[in-house]
């Protein structure tokens, strides 16, 4: 059953891990949103690059062991830099082990305001590596835009790899499109979704919560529904520094814990 | 080409203050898209988008306008209609139009909706005698032409019975006079793809031509239709040729509102009589007289029975050897009458349609078809009534054919409370009911072989919330088309608008369908009648974000379901509109995405091409596409090349759709041989 438990995912790894770039809607660390202002962190940009606009100094690593299984374990580091005219983001996420399947990629980020719109493009290097059998590497890209459509509501749009980058012939990427919104109902309570769908997956959905408990403590909760997968999260905060523990469930694989840390610099609340 | 269109979505983000077009209404949208879904048929007649065209340039005097001008907008119900009456005759004239807000049963989205087309002046337009109509109208010429550019199969050389022999263009020739609402003549001419223009069979010039004069108010005379027109009777069940809506989440929509006469100006070739039509009316009786010959593009076919019709095209495509044979092989004689009364809140209304065909109609032997039309005759019979009672209004009609079998609707608008709006429609019409022409609000794309009760209500529990929702559970007692056992089904819409301030319209809707389809057996015999379910849940943002720049994406979820197979379906699109008052340009942009698993899990989708050219193409597949529009006006080269004052709007459309995998839809001559179709489309529409 053990076996049987890693070569299910493993299969599913092999052809689902490369068809996702860190671009590709849904790939991002639980609990990171970027339709807010209040609640983004620096994992934000992989969501929709246009939320760099009004990024804050931080940086972020997130680590996660999907299904419990140590070759399915991943690793993300981001890290985000306002500049005079927008703001650039820095990503790497790895995925696998050495010894068997691995899959590394780098994303770099640009995303600037255009008044109540935020517009972002990014770019990913994304390389597999399957030793004995394939090692290859491809470049993709993304765009996205966020709309303020009110003070409290945001809604954005990203798309990713539709440039059609290769790996090598027989492996196009595939064309994801990505649509989300956050309501900000105040400064404690976040609402947002982001449903998602790649060219070669079905359409994933995400409806989640976010609440700043305390002054201290940080919750979110959610749901993927297409695989009616549910997860939370857990945190603390002091200062510009937080350390969040996720936990994602899925009814078949069982499973994913994860921890991410951040460090950001204090938003500046007249941006 | 992929590098085409990331360079047009970065220019759609980038230069958003450049983008731009001309669209049909949006109060339209949805109802144009589901009218798709039911007929499967992409084009859209654009005599209301040309009507309310006309009214944007001439608006509707609401102190004047009559209850048939205020229906003829058909952006109000028939309840708001009565009730906006109701209060000028006791309150009189409106003094300004802020003063919409007081009638009851008006909503601000509502006014919205109508402020472009109608004003409010005291002074009454006077009716200028029929000789002084001939000068000082609109005068509107259209041309337009569009093509694709890849090569279809059918225009490629080989099997000469499959081979298109006229050129892949689309030809569309439209002149129209108008001098107000008073007279309008013209004609229109087109050739479709495929069809040759000015050679060979079609020597003489265009496929098709169209021509129509028609005249109103003229003493006793109501209306006078000559050439070609349309004629709309009672609720549908016996004859409707204008553009009937259906389902939609405009839930309180479910009556039909027309007159009896219409110009027909469009370039569909099926659904409009030739002939002579007129309406007179002596104080509350206004009479309806018509009569029609025309050829219908029909397949005949010969046995030892003689010859009979065993299908009639629609399409009006007339490029090979096939569709010319059968191209105008059937006299169609059509004649009839409606006789109506009004006073004050009552309508009651008589029709009466006979048809005579050269071939006779014959059943298919199928037992779906047993109730089909039959004989070279047809007739049908109608009375169809509305009374408004206080905040009821109730309408209906009760209909029989030739053969005596009857089909009836019954429909009731209430506004139970200034929030809360409720439409009740009941059907029952019999399977053996029949009617060349009916059209009316059934689940069904003809009035035919269903029982149902549609149920709506509209709520706005607050001024930036407005819910829509309606349940419709339907039967059909006799087997259809595709589905080989008598069947039942329901239909059931929830639609969340929410408005957060005047710039910006989000709504979101889940629609749930359920209906009988035949599920093939293992090892041949009858198939199986099961459950196909369908689901499908669509958000879509709206932003106006300045005067000029309209911003707009659509996601949309699907989901097929048929005995345990499942298909699953994806659109999401991006639009962007600029159109800067007193700017003489206008563009506009979308890219779209979609993904589908197979042709059940498909999605509709409106689009917009130049202006009167819209289409609700069905989308599946996977694949990527995209669209431009730009136009200009060009009216001081314009006049100064005519030496007088004219009006000339160029319009451009390019559109191109690329496939992931296999080619392009399409079968037979029409298969293309990628995976990508591209179609560019040109207008020059002068005065106006």
């Amino acid at each position: 059953m053990k076996t049987m438990l890693c070569i299910v995912p493993g299969l599913l790894c092999f052809f689902w891990v490369p068809a996702q770039t860190l671009y590709a809607g849904s790939n991002f660390p639980l609990g990171t949103s970027a339709y807010s202002t209040g609640f983004s962190n620096p994992f934000s940009f992989l969501c929709n690059t246009a939320s760099l606009a009004d990024c804050e100094t931080g940086a972020a690593l997130s680590a996660s062991n999907r299904y419990m299984l140590k070759e399915l374990a991943e690793y993300t580091a981001a890290a985000t830099l306002p500049v005079a005219a927008g703001g650039i983001g820095l990503a790497m996420h790895y995925t696998g082990t050495a010894a068997a399947y691995s899959n590394m990629q780098w994303a770099l980020a640009y995303g600037k305001a255009l008044g109540r719109v935020q517009i972002g493009a990014g770019v990913t290097y994304n390389h597999t590596r399957i030793p004995g059998y394939v090692s290859n590497g491809a470049i993709s890209y993304a765009i996205g835009t966020i709309w303020q459509l009110t003070p409290k509501f945001r809604s954005g749009l990203q798309l990713a790899n539709f440039v059609g980058a290769k790996s090598n012939p027989s492996n196009t990427q595939p064309l994801s499109w990505s649509v989300g919104a956050g309501y900000e109902w105040s400064e404690k309570l976040l609402l947002w979704g982001v449903i998602a769908k790649e060219s070669t997956m079905p359409a994933q959905v995400r409806v989640n919560m976010q609440y700043v408990v305390e002054r201290s403590f940080v919750a979110g909760i959610g749901v993927m529904l297409d695989v009616a997968s549910p997860w939370f999260s857990l945190g603390w905060q002091w200062e510009n520094f937080r350390a969040l523990i996720t936990a994602a469930f899925h009814p078949q694989l069982g499973l994913t814990p994860g921890l991410m840390i951040n460090v950001q610099a204090e938003r500046d609340k007249h941006k | 080409m992929r590098v085409r269109l990331i360079i047009l979505f970065i220019m759609v983000l980038l230069f958003a203050a450049t983008a731009q077009e001309e669209y049909a209404p949006d109060p339209y949208e949805q109802q144009l898209e589901n009218l798709a879904a039911v007929g499967e048929e992409e084009s859209i007649d654009d005599a209301q988008w040309q009507y309310l065209e006309h009214r944007r340039r001439h608006r509707l005097n609401l102190n004047t306008a009559d209850e048939e001008e205020l229906s003829a907008l058909a952006l109000l119900t028939d309840l708001q209609v009565q009730q906006l009456l109701h209060y000028r005759k006791v309150l009189g004239p409106f003094l300004h139009i802020y003063e919409l807000q007081a009638v009851p049963g008006m909503d601000i989205p509502t006014i919205r909706r109508i402020l472009p087309f109608v004003a409010v002046t005291g002074v009454a337009v006077g009716i200028e005698p029929l000789g002084k109509r001939f000068a000082n109208g609109d005068k509107k010429l259209l041309v337009r032409t569009s093509r694709v550019l890849e090569k279809a199969k059918g225009y490629q050389g080989g099997d000469a019975t499959r081979q298109y022999p006229g050129s892949p263009l689309h030809v569309f020739v439209r002149y129209r006079y108008q001098f107000r609402d008073l007279l309008q003549y013209g004609i229109t001419a087109e050739k479709d793809p495929g069809e040759e223009l000015l050679r060979g069979r079609q020597r003489y010039g265009f496929d098709f031509y169209s021509l129509h004069f028609f005249v109103q108010k003229l003493g006793i005379i109501k209306a006078l239709a000559l050439g070609d027109y349309s004629i709309s009777l009672g609720q549908g069940l016996v004859h409707w040729q204008g553009q009937g809506f259906k389902k939609s989440a405009a839930v309180m929509n479910v009556k039909r509102q027309a007159s009896v006469v219409k110009p027909y100006t469009s370039a569909g070739e099926y659904n409009f009589h030739r002939g002579a039509a007129i309406t007179v009316q002596y104080n509350r009786i206004q009479a309806t007289s018509f009569v029609s010959y025309r050829k219908l593009s029909a397949s005949v076919k010969n046995d030892e029975g003689g010859a009979y019709i065993t299908s009639v095209a629609a399409s009006g495509y007339h490029r090979t050897m096939a569709e010319w044979r059968a191209r105008n092989s059937v006299g169609w004689l059509a004649a009839g009458a409606n006789v109506q009364y009004n006073h004050q809140r009552l309508h009651v209304g008589l029709n009466m349609i006979q048809h005579r065909f050269a071939v006779p109609f014959r059943a298919l032997p199928e037992p779906y078809d047993y109730y089909s039309l039959q004989g070279a005759g047809w007739s049908n019979y109608s009375i169809d009534y509305s009374y408004t009672a206080g905040n009821l209004h109730l309408f209906g009609e009760i209909a029989a054919d030739k053969l005596l079998h009857a089909a009836w609707l019954q429909g009731v608008i209430l506004t139970a409370d200034p929030a809360v709006d409720v439409a009740l429609l009941f059907r029952n019409i019999s399977p053996a009911y029949q009617a060349v022409a009916g059209n009316a609000f059934t689940e069904g794309s003809k009035p035919e072989n269903e029982t149902g009760l549609y149920t709506g209500i509209a709520i706005k529990p607050t001024r930036r919330l407005r819910v829509d929702a309606y349940a419709d559970f339907f039967r059909f007692s006799w087997l259809r088309f595709g589905v080989h056992a008598p069947s039942a089904g329901s239909d059931y819409l929830l639609q969340v608008n929410w408005t957060p301030n005047r710039n910006t319209e989000i709504y979101c809707r889940y629609r749930f369908e359920q209906k009988g389809a035949n599920v093939p057996q293992e090892g041949g015999g009858l198939p199986a009648v099961l459950p196909a379910k369908k689901r499908s849940w669509r958000m879509q943002v709206s932003w106006q974000m300045t005067p000029a720049l309209q911003l707009r994406k659509r996601v949309e979820l699907l989901r097929y379901s048929k005995a345990g197979v499942h298909q699953s379906g994806f659109l999401g699109f991006a639009d962007i509109r600029y159109a800067r008052p007193f700017t003489p340009w206008q563009a506009s942009c979308r890219l779209q995405f979609f993904a589908t698993d197979d042709y059940e899990a498909r999605i509709y989708t409106l689009e917009h091409a130049v202006l009167y050219s819209s289409s609700a193409p069905a989308f599946f597949g996977t694949g990527v596409r995209w669209y431009c529009n730009f136009s200009y006006k060009i009216d001081q080269f314009i006049s100064r090349l005519a030496r007088a004052k004219t009006n000339c709007r160029i319009g451009l459309h390019f559109s191109q759709t690329s496939y992931a995998s296999g080619t392009a839809p399409g079968s037979g001559p029409d298969q293309l041989n990628g995976n990508r179709k591209s179609v560019v489309m040109a207008q020059v529409l002068i005065g106006g």
